[in-house]
């Protein structure tokens, strides 16, 4: 790590020694320009060629405050004037002797300022003003429109598998890195379909540097091509947003995770306190992993069958198996529903007056004791304690009689 | 019902006259309320994400700023209200409450707290306080101040059993100095406190953050920017788990060249295994490097490359090994690719994703073409990929071709203008492992329609897909769908500022092979957005 550093600070001392800017090929730098710019802290540089400001992100003065550096390469700087109104008019602004400026000035809503720095160096040599124009707005939207907004278009792009729409909506300073998220989206995309999510916002912060917090109530359905399986999730999860280019950008997300499931892992930057039930996640194969609710179905041929969570998948026990190698097992004509401990220890138990959507993982390690439950089970919430495993299921219904055939479907989750 | 009350306050509301205020001061306020019916129907309607039956949503949002002396000050407040358990498990939350004053030297917020001190130190929001003091070309530093609790959300401060979360009490200490324009750095101390386990299993953190962050302009285009963070972290004994605490560091570097023709950026990060940060932003276990360049090599052609790495397992801890991730990738966008289509434009990309150890190995290949034109009155955007998925330990071998294409129009019947669209799109996946071959067809039309004289815009969108496997036992399933949104602001509700009246209505039907899983869902929502 300090080589690393090391490294670093050699390199800074050389660029900045250096006249010649490598990264442009021998082009010509040093002529009189601005060496760096900032509306309300946001680098316009990366802010395109129209700012939109909002009534929140603005200081508690109410003020748009615009900081800069004039460069003028061996020459000293003899004056900055600015204009706010496409150089109709220029005023003076507070200048440092190291070419450092400032200006303020209070908004009125939507109407548009062009602005236009012009730097003049003691020779009366002057910088290319058209090259400086910005046009600023404070919007009459509140920054929850605007968040919306942004939502909205990462919710759609999402949903409709837009790949280049959806990255769009993500800044190029993304905090789980905006090259791995692509990816693991492009993954995502690949193994999911009819994608339907919806949010209400819980909590909005708009903050330092042009960033706002966002705080969501989610709930989603999928479908998972590889097995065919629906699954529902619901829960909390935040976000943090940039504002650059008069709209907002993704910075950085929490799981539970709504995009970007196939690398979770690497997408996101910290987990939300008590923000889901468990969520959505996807193997390396394309199926879904751990969290969520997966809805699935079988039919039967007898009355001995078995399901893993693991794999998603059910199985029929027959008399040629011994034991199913998921981690419940099925006797509705007898009727019981147990937990099927081989290889691991597993303990079941009944969770009443839960359903699969308001089970807690308490519930379910107050529950799991048994080794089976005797009785019907439909309609029920069981939890399964499965090595140090927990999962929850609903039986959502169950059809047939005797020693079959029988219809089941059932939501499942994984803790 | 108590829709009636939320709808006849929200009416008080809006016709109240709330821009009555002070001189000098501002005060805005938006309310959007809305109705919806969902209904589901058929066997397999438990799959169904939606609520059945009428719920409402009721969202409201005020401002204002104004001056009291010398100091200026400005306030935000928001609230939200269902009944839709899915939309929120609470009937009324708030979802912002912030005021802020400031004589320009002193600042004091309290409410939603956010001061992002650095990526590694603070970048979550707070509820509680904050102080700053700034005095401009005094040379003096910037010190802020926060204290407050990260919850996401204001009904877990009041420990609201639905919403509950784990109590993480945090303070924070910043101090910026900014040393001539060119180069600023931040000294930051954050610690964050936890208590009140939901669940005998709950993780709860004892956590502390020591952190170094600046900025450097060294030429005009040439940014340098960095953090280094320590943490001291505590985790309490929990079920199942002993108590842990561990130290660790972070790191990363930042180098950016901007300007004309080239956009260059050097990235370097370091994050240790047992680096914790409770309130930034950190995946641990994380070694990166990243180069990107953006070369505009003409007017019509630029290029950009990158390569990113990283590894895990930085301390040799983990049993199961260390994974490495090599990420290159290269793309061109041309503008008028055919000189003689001034509307065409290309994008053409390849993206390489490498990652191996810990028992996996795989090598997946991705190619994009995305072409746009303009073919007579058609606009036309069309996209063909290709996914190559490889791995050496049998996780996933599969390729993946998907190909999507939208023909667009416009066209002007007197005052209404009419945007008809056609979508096509079809993905065809061969899984050499298992063997088997999925295939999804899709086809939706759509029809906006604008009529700015009406203040009307409206958008219908109806398609289908189709998902055939064929692996045996495994359920085909289709889907039909159809989505309108209709979006209205008569000459009326133009006296109460920016009003939006907006009617939204949905129609999916899903089926498969199985038919006890098919099901279907309707939904309409209607509702009224104001602003003034």
């Amino acid at each position: 790590m300090k080589k690393i550093f090391m490294l670093a600070a050699a390199l800074l001392c050389f660029s900045g020694a250096a006249d010649a800017k490598w990264w442009i090929f021998g082009k010509t730098g040093g002529e009189i320009g601005l060496k760096y710019l900032y509306v309300n802290k946001v680098s316009a540089d990366e802010a395109g060629a129209k700012m939109t400001v909002f009534r929140e992100t603005l200081g508690a003065d109410g003020q748009v405050k615009i900081t800069g550096k004039a460069s003028v390469g061996k020459s000293a700087v003899g004056s900055v004037r600015i204009s706010l109104d496409d150089k109709a008019t220029w005023q003076d602004v507070k200048l440092s002797e190291n070419g450092a400026f400032e200006y303020s000035f209070r908004p009125e809503q939507d109407k548009t300022y062009a602005m236009l720095i012009e730097i003049t160096d003691t020779a009366g040599k002057t910088n290319k003003v058209d090259e400086t124009r910005k046009e600023i707005v404070l919007s009459a939207e509140n920054i929850q429109v605007k968040v919306r907004e942004a939502l909205d278009s990462l919710f759609d792009a999402y949903s409709r598998e837009n790949l280049p729409k959806f990255m769009a909506g993500v800044g190029e300073d993304f905090a789980g890195d905006k090259g791995i998220l692509e990816r693991a989206v492009k993954r995502d995309f690949d193994a999911l379909s009819n994608i339907n999510m919806r949010y209400t916002i819980n909590n909005v912060a708009a903050g330092a540097q042009g960033r706002v917090f966002v705080s969501i109530t989610y709930n989603r359905m999928v479908l998972v091509n590889k097995t065919g399986a629906t699954s529902t999730d619901s829960g909390f999860t935040e976000f943090v947003f940039h504002s650059a280019e008069g709209k907002l950008s993704l910075y950085s997300m929490k799981q539970p995770l709504m995009f970007g499931l196939s690398d979770a892992e690497n997408v996101a930057t910290g987990i939300v306190q008590g923000g889901g039930n468990g969520a959505l996640a996807l193997h390396d194969s394309g199926t879904l992993g751990l969290g969520g609710t997966i809805t699935r179905s079988y039919t039967s041929p007898d009355q001995q069958f078995g399901y893993s969570f693991t794999t998603g998948e059910f199985e029929d026990c027959d008399g040629t198996a011994a034991n199913c190698t998921g981690q419940i097992f099925f006797m509705p004509g007898a009727p019981y529903i147990g937990a099927d401990d081989n290889p691991a220890a597993a303990f079941i138990g009944e969770i009443p007056g839960k359903n699969i959507s308001s089970v807690t993982l308490a519930d379910i390690q107050a529950a799991a004791t048994l080794q089976q439950v005797f009785g019907s089970f439909s309609g029920k919430t069981f939890g399964l304690k499965y090595n140090s495993d927990y999962y929850a299921i609903e039986i959502i219904s169950l059809s047939g009689s005797g020693a079959g055939p029988y219809s089941i479907t059932i939501k499942t989750k994984a803790f | 019902m108590k829709t009636n009350h939320l709808a006849c306050a929200f009416l008080l509301l809006s016709a109240s006259p709330l821009a009555a205020q002070e001189a000098g001061a501002e005060f805005h306020a938006s309310n959007e309320f809305s109705f919806t019916q969902n209904e589901m129907s058929g066997p397999g309607k438990a799959a169904s994400s939606l609520s059945k039956g009428l719920n409402y949503l009721e969202i409201l949002s005020l401002y204002g700023n104004g001056t009291k002396g010398a100091w200026n000050y400005n306030y935000t407040v928001g609230a939200k209200a269902t009944d839709d358990d899915r939309s929120d498990p609470k009937r009324v939350s708030l979802t912002s409450l912030q005021g802020r004053a400031t004589n320009n030297v002193h600042t004091v917020a309290v409410g939603d707290v956010f001061e992002s001190f650095s990526q590694y130190s603070l970048a979550t929001s707070l509820k509680g306080g904050s102080y700053k003091f700034l005095k401009e070309a005094s040379g003096l530093p910037e010190v802020t101040a926060v204290f407050g609790w990260a919850y996401p959300r204001w009904d877990s401060v009041w420990k609201d059993p639905l919403t509950r979360a784990i109590n993480r009490q945090a303070a924070g200490l910043r101090v910026k100095e900014n040393f001539n324009g060119d180069l600023w750095a931040g000294l930051s101390a954050v610690s964050a406190k936890d208590t009140g386990r939901l669940a005998s299993s709950d993780a709860l953190y004892d956590a502390k953050n020591y952190t170094m962050d600046f900025n450097y302009i060294p030429m005009p285009g040439l940014t340098a920017a960095g953090e280094y963070s320590m943490s001291d972290s505590g985790l309490s004994a929990s079920a199942g788990a002993a108590e842990v605490s561990a130290k660790g560091t972070a790191g990363r570097f930042e180098l950016v060249g901007d300007a004309d023709p080239s956009r260059v950026s050097l990235e370097y990060e370091n994050v240790e295994p047992d680096f914790y940060s409770a309130l930034g932003s950190a995946t641990p276990d994380r070694r990166k490097a990243k180069a990107r360049w953006r070369y505009k090599a003409s007017k019509r052609v630029t290029v950009t490359s990158g390569l990113l790495w990283y590894r895990n397992n930085l301390d040799g801890a983990n049993a199961a090994g260390t994974t490495r991730n090599w990420k290159p990738e290269i793309s061109a966008a041309v503008k008028k690719p055919f000189a003689s289509r001034p509307y065409s434009f290309a994008d053409v990309s390849y993206k390489f994703d490498r990652k191996y150890g810990a028992g996996s190995s795989g090598a997946d290949h991705y190619m994009n073409l995305n072409y746009r034109d303009r073919f007579g009155a058609l606009d036309s955007d069309t996209n063909l990929g290709y996914t190559l998925y490889k791995t050496k330990t049998a996780v996933r071998d599969a390729k993946e071709l998907n190909f999507n294409t939208s023909l667009n129009s416009r066209h002007e019947a007197g005052s209404v203008v009419l945007k008809p669209a056609v979508n096509l799109g079809a993905w065809y996946s061969r899984d050499e492992l298992s063997e088997t071959t999925d295939k999804l067809y899709e086809y939706s039309l759509g029809l906006g329609l604008e009529a700015p004289g009406a203040k009307l815009t409206a958008d219908l969108r109806a398609g289908q897909n189709r998902l055939v496997k064929s692996a045996a036992g495994s359920d085909d399933s289709k889907k039909f769908f159809a989505a309108l949104g209709a979006y209205w602001r008569p000459k009326l509700l133009s006296k109460l500022n920016d009003s939006t009246l907006f009617l939204r209505a949905g129609f999916n039907e899903y089926g498969f092979s199985t038919a006890a899983r098919n099901f279907r869902e309707k939904s309409v929502t209607a509702g009224l957005n104001a602003s003034f």
